[in-house]
């Protein structure tokens, strides 16, 4: 196997790990807006997120930045909390100036704060040839998230529809895609704040 | 009405029930790590052995070194060499070319910090092509280690994973 792909296997299985459930809860977080026919729109605020999470993991292997472990293991639940309570509180997106360019630009900063959470390892088993490993590990990030995100879509549509058949009456005007996207992100905002409460380095 | 009642309530039973399980699965252990050592494999033109550089981060490693020796895990991440040695010849298995299962040297072990650097040697390898490696470092203690091997030959070099869930499996240095 080339070095690049062993990288790129890696980033993969990183960030399709069940048991590494930050990044999958993030984008559970980050898909649960959307329709499958925004998916395009959805691929691109994941983008956003491997961009500024590749940012930061290139300047942290590269100990340009050198934040404490203790403060990311906090940051990255409270990225998911803070995406969380956006889906709860912004009802009506059409209506909301700016959305489709805000949401990418929250994506990348959020990104930001994961990519420094094992940039430490990284840093230190390629001490001396760092470009490769690092450049494979995120395009392995990306595919992989790009399956997470197929695989929720999936999931979506069938509780969309499961939601839409039991609204016989009763749940008023909101729509399957609301009541799926409340659903989601209150679950989420539990988890993770549950996460941010025991991380706090205080 | 009484249908959307029903509803009603089992939509709130199954987030309910979704909500709380996911709450409780979310163990105060939570973290992302990269469960991961790096092998490098060289030949070495002085002796014509094939040398075997481990790296692996302290703590894990000497929590493993230390449950294989039947010791208690050490506060200080300090495991003997003896422990070391035997630790590694336990999970590291090397096969000549053709087969023949090939006797790991101890080499020696120095640490630099969260880093531990483990060398051992192959006696008698005249080209690492045929070669055949399997690592199981770390297996015992994370089911999603994953263990990087990079062997360099004339200026080539091979990259191969070996995974937690494919147990102990032998790949050949091309």
């Amino acid at each position: 196997m080339s070095d690049v792909a062993t990288f790129i296997e890696l980033g993969f299985r990183h960030i399709t790990d069940l048991k590494g459930a930050d990044h999958i809860l993030f984008l559970l977080a980050l898909a649960a807006i959307y329709r499958f026919r925004d998916w395009r729109e959805c691929l691109w605020v994941a983008t956003a997120f491997t961009v500024g999470h590749s940012l930061t993991l290139a300047l942290a292997v590269t100990n340009v930045l050198n934040l404490r472990p203790a403060l990311i293991e906090f940051l990255i639940p409270v990225t998911i909390v803070a995406t969380g309570l956006e889906n709860l509180f912004v009802r009506d997106r059409a209506k909301t100036p700016g959305i489709r360019r805000y949401r990418p630009v929250l994506a990348g900063v959020f990104g930001l704060v994961h990519g420094a959470g094992f940039a430490n390892y990284l840093r230190s088993l390629f001490v001396e040839d760092i470009a490769l490993p690092l450049f494979g590990f995120n395009v392995g990030i990306e595919l992989g998230q790009i399956c997470v995100l197929v695989l929720t879509f999936t999931a979506f549509m069938a509780v969309d529809r499961l939601i839409a058949a039991a609204r016989i009456s009763g749940v008023g005007r909101t729509t399957p895609v609301r009541i799926r996207a409340i659903a989601v992100s209150s679950i989420v905002l539990l988890v993770a704040t549950r996460w941010a409460v025991e991380r706090a380095p205080w | 009405m009484v249908i959307a009642r029903k509803w009603n309530r089992l939509a709130r039973l199954v987030f309910g029930v979704v909500a709380t399980t996911a709450l409780a699965g979310a163990r105060v252990a939570w973290s992302h790590p990269l469960h991961t050592t790096l092998t490098e494999i060289a030949l070495d033109s002085t002796d014509g052995a094939m040398r075997l550089t481990i790296r692996a981060f302290a703590d894990d490693f000497s929590a493993v070194v230390a449950r294989h020796a039947g010791k208690p895990r050490p506060a200080d991440y300090r495991v003997s060499d003896t422990d070391v040695a035997s630790y590694v010849a336990a999970a590291v298995s090397v096969e000549y070319t053709g087969g023949r299962p090939a006797p790991l040297t101890w080499s020696g072990v120095r640490r630099t910090g969260d880093l531990v650097w483990v060398t051992v040697k192959v006696p008698s390898v005249r080209s690492l092509r045929g070669v055949k490696i399997a690592t199981t470092l770390l297996f015992e203690i994370f089911d999603d280690q994953v263990n990087i091997v990079q062997a360099t030959s004339g200026g080539r070099r091979q990259s191969m994973l070996f995974t937690a869930g494919d147990g102990r499996k032998f790949k050949a240095i091309s």
